[in-house]
């Protein structure tokens, strides 16, 4: 009993002692809340902001979402809602969020949010692990056939389903692929300075020369989605995304929409990656 | 001649001259071998004495053991004698001499001797062994006296000194209760006192606590009193206050020390007798470190009562005031507010953990931050806060619950529960971005209309929820086609399958050949029953030949189960002529008849029903 309330003791001090000063992602978590819960957005951005920096989770990006948006930084707040929304994609209040921003951004949903989620870039592994299944359990099936002596109209059908399966699996694979890919070079057009953010009509031009006085193809609002575009090398893909870094520094990205209608030149400041590419 | 003459004489002359010397040369050095064989060949001997044999009870003497005509290790294990202290490491003193013209070894061993009383004492006869020999260590006698006045006088003045020292630098701890509570934290003083007169050049390091029993707080820079008179001497006082914490019920034993450095004076050529006071004349003298020891204090560390212990106590101890507060009385649906909850007074506030707040399901309330405010080396005094962060989840006027918070107060060794008041709170439903009408709008395909409320639109979280390192839809950030370890792992059901084909051949192949043994088998009995002339064999090979050449057209699998009348359906399937099927008709009656009615057809040549029978497994398809 003594030793065990030696103990307690302790142990008791020590945790009181260091909970207070963990700088942690859940410790710059909390600051930011506490932040918030005294209106000090700046204070509370920043604290979410460092915390991202550290680790991802839904919340974290979902509250950051929301104080862009109450600070009136339309382009941010979507940006950290598709965040939210890749680590939580069942979050209803994160969608309905989402979609109310972009209503009051003046966004129009892009032909990829109107997709099946059934194909989406989170299913990919689904499928490829359902094809790959299907696959080879229909090819152990047929070797099965060889000790049983079965009547060939159920054989043909068996081997017909099992066609039938691969090919779907096939096709959704390569579809959720597609969706991956995409999803990886997506980017969603930002304002340079918050304040000019504060603007919604603010337009972000993208350029035909990867400079800034050069002539502008056509204009999306911030908060609108764009893809980087790939050139014709095929080995890396993150290599391969076509952009320029003019004699002064600054970074250019060649971008279209979703629909491949708009397309041009913008600077790096301008765009928000979801999906940051993996330092190799 | 002459010349040779002299030269001859003066040749045999300095002959003699050489002979006598050569003599004498020759007795000196035969009398030094013989001195050196005559003192290799004397046997060791021992004598044992104590130098000087009488002293006082405080002096000490020195036990002397001289071993001649050896210089060899000597060894043995040497008796004790009640009443005398005698050192187990003796000095041994090696010597080679001549006396009286013959050379002399020896080996001298001194052992220091100290008696712890009076009286006579005789230290026995013990032997030891030397290069092989025993040798026998006689006995001998030391006096010890009562001590002497010069004894007495000396003796004094070492307490003196040691009391000096004692006196010279002390440590005292101080606290203000007499006993203490299992788990409380009093306020206590740590003292080091040095004296003016001693030359500290350093303290090594602050005082450290001796007794597993208490946990103190951080000892920080101490506070320097001078002048402080005590003892008749004047000193220089370094006070930490502390926070001492008991942990275990009981008696227990505690105590500081320290390490201080110092400079002494050479006591040999300062005409002062302190050790302590520097004399610059005779130089600044050497550094000198020790060890200042505090007095053991016993303290009672009693197990707080368990009569009247509330449910809810968590540990505090002390004397406390506790008070919550709102930093929002109204707030927007889905806004945090923060909600402060102070103790103030004096106990173990370091210690006390935040207490748990029910949480109904109109709030979230998230896990709280910890500050404190006050004494922060004792952590005994001042204001412990802790700061949550409450989301309301409904709207309405809502009521922020009380926090209970008990205590243990060790001066009126009783329990008291306090509690805060609770806090209204008006709770505005906030932005109703989403019209109900066009909800459904803006949930897109995969919402539900239905169970979303547009009251719960731009919640702050005050959880973060689950965190992930990598920013990934599928989480591990590499997709599974293009992991390699996926495409490895396709190997295993590609070997399964490549092994089943395998088996499957194996089998189909094996079974052709065990078709085709037996197939040869029964034309071989047709054959043979030809040559015995036994019709009833060669009808019963050839109708099993009809099952095996039906089955294998139609992929029966029991041949040996079809009957006559399957056999012929299957013919007919086969599109065989009718001749055939007539054939096999007759055949097989005539096999049916031979089995059940006997030899009625015995009559028939066997040859011409091999033959028949022959020709129609040939032919039919």
């Amino acid at each position: 009993m003594s030793r065990l309330s030696l103990i307690y003791y302790s142990f008791l001090m020590i945790v009181c002692s260091q909970s207070g000063h963990a700088n942690s992602e859940n410790q710059l978590f909390y600051d930011a809340v506490r932040a918030e819960a005294s209106k000090d957005f700046d204070s509370a951005i920043s604290f979410y902001e460092k915390s991202a920096q550290i680790a991802h989770s839904s919340n974290l990006y979902g509250n950051l979402a929301n104080l862009y948006f109450k600070k009136g930084m339309f382009g941010r707040s979507i940006l950290n809602y598709r965040k939210a929304l890749l680590l939580a994609p069942e979050n209803r209040e994160l969608t309905a969020n989402l979609s109310f921003v972009r209503e009051t951004a003046r966004i129009k949903s892009s032909s990829m949010d109107n997709q099946s989620s059934y194909f989406s870039s989170s299913s990919l592994d689904q499928w490829t692990i359902f094809t790959a299944s299907t696959l080879w359990v229909g090819l152990l099936g047929v070797g099965l056939l060889l000790f049983f002596q079965i009547d060939p109209t159920l054989k043909a059908l068996f081997v017909l389903t099992w066609l039938s399966l691969c090919s779907v699996g096939s096709w959704a694979v390569i579809k959720a692929e597609s969706n991956h890919d995409l999803l990886s070079r997506e980017v969603i057009a930002l304002s340079s300075t918050s304040n000019d953010e504060l603007n919604s009509t603010q337009l972000i031009h993208l350029r035909k020369a990867a400079f800034e006085g050069s002539a502008t193809n056509s204009s999306v609002l911030p908060g609108e989605s764009l893809f980087l575009d790939l050139g014709s090398d095929t080995s890396s893909k993150e290599e391969n995304i076509k952009k320029h870094t003019n004699s002064i520094g600054e970074v250019w990205y060649y971008l279209r929409n979703f629909e491949g209608k708009k397309w041009g030149w913008v600077r790096q400041e301008k765009l928000g990656r979801i999906i940051q590419p993996s330092k190799e | 001649m002459a010349i040779q003459g002299k030269f001859g004489s003066y040749g045999l002359s300095n002959n003699t001259i050489f002979r006598k010397r050569f003599f004498w040369f020759l007795v000196i050095i035969s009398i030094s071998f013989e001195g050196i064989v005559f003192s290799q060949n004397r046997k060791p001997r021992a004598e044992a004495s104590f130098s000087p044999p009488t002293i006082t009870l405080s002096n000490s003497s020195l036990y002397r053991v001289v071993i001649h005509g050896t210089q060899g290790t000597p060894k043995g294990a040497m008796p004790t004698v009640p009443g005398l202290k005698i050192s187990n490491s003796p000095q041994i003193f090696r010597s080679a001499s001549l006396i009286n013209g013959f050379p002399s070894t020896r080996v001298e061993m001194s052992f220091q001797v100290r008696a712890t009383k009076l009286g006579t004492f005789t230290f026995p006869s013990w032997s030891l062994s030397v290069g092989g020999s025993n040798l026998q260590i006689p006995a001998t006698t030391l006096q010890v006296l009562a001590p002497s006045q010069q004894d007495l006088i000396r003796q004094q003045r070492q307490k003196e000194q040691e009391q000096n020292l004692r006196e010279a630098a002390f440590i005292e701890f101080n606290t203000s209760r007499q006993f203490l509570f299992e788990g409380e934290t009093v306020a206590a003083m740590v003292q080091l006192f040095l004296w003016d007169g001693l030359a500290v050049t350093g303290i090594e390091q602050a005082p450290s606590k001796i007794g597993d029993n208490f946990s103190i707080t951080e000892l920080g820079q101490p506070n320097e009193k001078r002048n402080f008179s005590r003892n008749a001497k004047t000193y220089t006082v370094f006070s930490w206050p502390i926070g001492l914490t008991a942990a275990m019920a009981g008696e227990h034993e505690l105590t500081f020390n320290t390490a201080i450095r110092f400079r002494v004076s050479n006591r040999r050529s300062s005409p002062s007798r302190s050790p302590f006071m520097i004399d610059p004349f005779f130089g600044i003298g050497r550094e000198q470190s020790i060890v200042v020891q505090g007095n053991l204090q016993i303290i009672e560390v009693r197990s707080l009562p368990m009569k009247g212990r509330p449910t809810g106590f968590q540990g505090a101890i002390g004397s406390f005031t506790a008070e919550s507060s709102l930093d929002s009385d109204r707030v927007s649906l889905g806004d945090p507010v923060r909600l402060t909850f102070e103790i103030s007074g004096s106990g173990n506030l370091a210690a006390i953990p935040a207490p748990e707040i029910s949480s109904p399901k109109k709030f979230k309330i998230g896990p709280p931050s910890f500050s404190f405010e006050g004494n922060q080396i004792t952590k005994h005094e001042g204001k412990q806060s802790f700061e949550y962060i409450v989301t309301p989840l409904v709207a309405g006027l809502l009521e922020v619950p009380p926090i209970e918070f008990s205590y243990f107060d060790p001066l009126q060794e009783s329990f008291f529960s306090a509690s805060t008041l609770p806090h209204p709170l008006q709770v505005d439903r906030g932005e109703q971005w989403i019209p109900d009408d066009q909800e459904s709008d803006y949930l897109g395909q995969s919402g539900d209309p239905k169970n979303l409320s547009t009251s719960d639109l731009f919640q702050a979280e005050s959880e973060p929820g689950e965190w992930v390192s990598i920013l990934e839809p599928n989480g591990s950030g590499v997709p599974l086609l293009k992991n390699p370890i996926f495409w490895y792992s396709q190997v295993i059901p590609f070997l399964g399958f490549g092994c089943l084909i395998f088996l499957g051949i194996k089998r189909k192949s094996g079974g052709k050949a065990k078709f085709k043994q037996k197939e040869n088998s029964l034309f071989r009995q047709m054959k043979d029953s030809v040559g015995f002339n036994d019709a009833s064999s060669l009808l019963r090979a050839f109708r099993d030949l009809l099952r095996l050449k039906i089955s294998k057209i139609h992929k029966h699998p029991n041949p040996s189960s079809l009957a006559s009348e399957e056999l012929i359906g299957f013919l007919k399937a086969g599109k065989n002529s009718d001749e055939v099927i007539s054939s096999v008709k007759e055949l097989l009656r005539s096999c049916d008849d031979q089995e059940f009615a006997g030899n009625e057809l015995a009559k028939q040549p066997v040859e011409d029903l091999y033959r028949k029978g022959f020709n129609i497994l040939k032919e039919i398809r």
